[in-house]
């Protein structure tokens, strides 16, 4: 009982300090009106400009040279991340912290292995500094195979990945295993950490649901390119609520009748919408939105939360989502595309 | 002479200021790491964020009145203590148990009320008219332990 309580009462001060921190720092993310008016500036710089208007965030562009606003936006990303990082020494924190983290070191291990195999020197601007772990001591591994500066489970990793190309030569393998290995990685890792029941309920769900939805656009993907049933089965994620059998179950029928046979499912409506979508545009894009959005939509209970980790998820996925829709509604300025067509492309906003 | 009564009475201005205060600790400690949180990144908020963790500190000072007057009713404050008999002392005690209990409970749960106001104080000022009233309902049941305390406390004879 005192262990109990004097466990409780800790955290509680740690939650609380966390966010308080986060409230404040979430006036600074992107609501809808900010969103509208940089859709329909005139051109990139005042859009940026609309940004920079606010000093409840720390974006700041050289409206001389708009086209380099990436650095920022990269900043503005990198430093959400510090404060997650730093915010507290719990070990809930530090693996709410990993699971967003270790999505840019995948993303690094799968840009350097692929610089590794197709024999091109790998472009600063593509890796990330927010992993977990260094970039060069990834590049180490990965181009020189020394390993004692990374941890074990991505020397397993990454070998595995390497063997796993080297059978097929396909360099599509390598994210298909990078990222199955990622969801086992974090699977392992939550048993490791002491947690109460409630986040580790919150945790799980979250990361089914990113399996999930990965299985999904992944599966429809590979049924758009005719992939066969046995090769798209074996590189789906397990752990997902929705099983993989139950996908491989309805492979072979039409893409605009999965959603029938879903019907029960949180995602009847994603496949849906997405595949009417795709049948008439050729294009997965409102897919991927209506996947970004159910994500943000289950992390904005994080608002109503004052002890518990969904309010750091919360700010860590609204403050990438802020960043897409930033590239998404400069991109689309970059391309000339109409004020409509970009809002059309535009995910929702957690404030 | 300290006589038995005297020796429970003395537990129970313990256990009100005690268990009182210890909530009060509690609730203050978790409404002010989340004052900090916010402080860290708008120290303006000061004035703001410390009206709202004095909150769930009130429950150490019912806690603290209770112990006091019982201190002084019984003489020990003084040097003095008037002779008190075992029941007399045993009443006492258990008149002091609501404002001990409650003050912990209501302290500590005040302190998680005040966190979430400070939370909303940061992301919305203009809300924060209303997250006080919700603050404050912690507090009513804090003076009622302290009523039924003093009304309890004032019925013994001595």
């Amino acid at each position: 009982m005192f262990k109990y309580f004097t466990a409780d009462t800790n955290n509680q001060e740690e939650y609380a300090f966390a966010v308080g921190r986060i409230r404040n720092l979430e006036k600074g993310l992107l609501n809808k009106d900010i969103l509208d008016r940089m859709i329909k500036s005139s051109d990139i710089a005042s859009a940026l400009k609309i940004l920079m208007e606010s000093d409840l965030n720390d974006y700041s562009f050289d409206l001389n040279n708009p086209l380099d606003f990436e650095d920022s936006l990269n900043q503005e990303l990198l430093h959400a991340y510090d404060i997650i990082k730093n915010i507290s020494k719990v070990s809930t924190f530090n693996f709410l912290y990993f699971t967003f983290a270790s999505k840019y070191d995948f993303h690094n291990i799968k840009i350097l292995i692929k610089s590794k195999y197709l024999e091109q020197e790998f472009s600063d601007k593509l890796v990330s500094p927010i992993g977990t772990i260094d970039v060069e001591k990834l590049n180490l591994a990965i181009k020189e195979e020394k390993y004692e500066d990374i941890p074990d489970s991505f020397e397993f990793l990454i070998k595995k990945t390497c063997s796993e190309y080297n059978k097929l030569k396909d360099p599509e393998i390598i994210d298909f295993v990078l990222d199955k290995e990622r969801y086992i990685m974090l699977f392992n890792k939550i048993k490791e950490v002491e947690i109460i029941e409630a986040e580790e309920l919150f945790l799980k769900r979250f990361i089914k649901i990113n399996i999930d939805l990965n299985n999904i656009i992944n599966c429809i993907r590979a049924k758009i390119r005719g992939e066969k049933k046995s090769f798209t089965k074996e590189f789906l994620i397990p752990e997902g609520d929705f099983k993989a059998e139950n996908i491989v179950e309805i492979y072979d029928s039409p893409l605009s009748s999965w959603f029938e046979k879903l019907i029960y499912t949180d995602y009847k409506d994603i496949i849906e919408l997405g595949v009417n979508y795709f049948q008439k545009n050729n294009s997965l894009m409102e897919l991927e939105k209506l996947s970004d959005n159910f994500i943000l939509n289950f992390l904005k209970i994080g608002k109503y939360i004052t002890f518990g980790i969904e309010p750091l998820a919360g700010f860590v996925t609204a403050k990438e989502n802020d960043i897409k829709n930033i590239r998404i509604i400069i991109s689309g300025k970059l391309n000339n595309l109409s004020p409509d067509k970009i809002k059309e492309r535009v995910r929702d906003t957690y404030v | 002479m300290i006589t038995q009564g005297i020796v429970i009475a003395f537990l129970g201005s313990a256990t009100a200021i005690g268990l009182a205060c210890s909530g009060s600790g509690i609730g203050v400690g978790i409404a002010g790491a989340a004052g900090i949180g916010v402080l860290t990144e708008e120290p303006e908020k000061f004035g703001l964020v410390l009206f709202l963790q004095a909150f769930p500190g009130t429950q150490g000072i019912y806690g603290l009145l209770v112990g006091f007057w019982v201190l002084m009713k019984t003489g020990i404050l003084g040097g003095s203590p008037i002779p008190i008999t075992l029941d007399q002392g045993m009443q006492i005690f258990f008149s002091c148990i609501p404002v001990g209990i409650v003050g912990f409970f209501s302290g500590w749960y005040q302190g998680k009320t005040a966190a979430a106001a400070i939370g909303l104080a940061a992301r919305n000022p203009e809300g924060i008219g209303k997250a006080i009233v919700m603050v404050t309902m912690v507090e009513t049941y804090a003076v009622f332990s302290l009523l039924a305390s003093l009304l309890l406390f004032n019925g013994i004879t001595l």
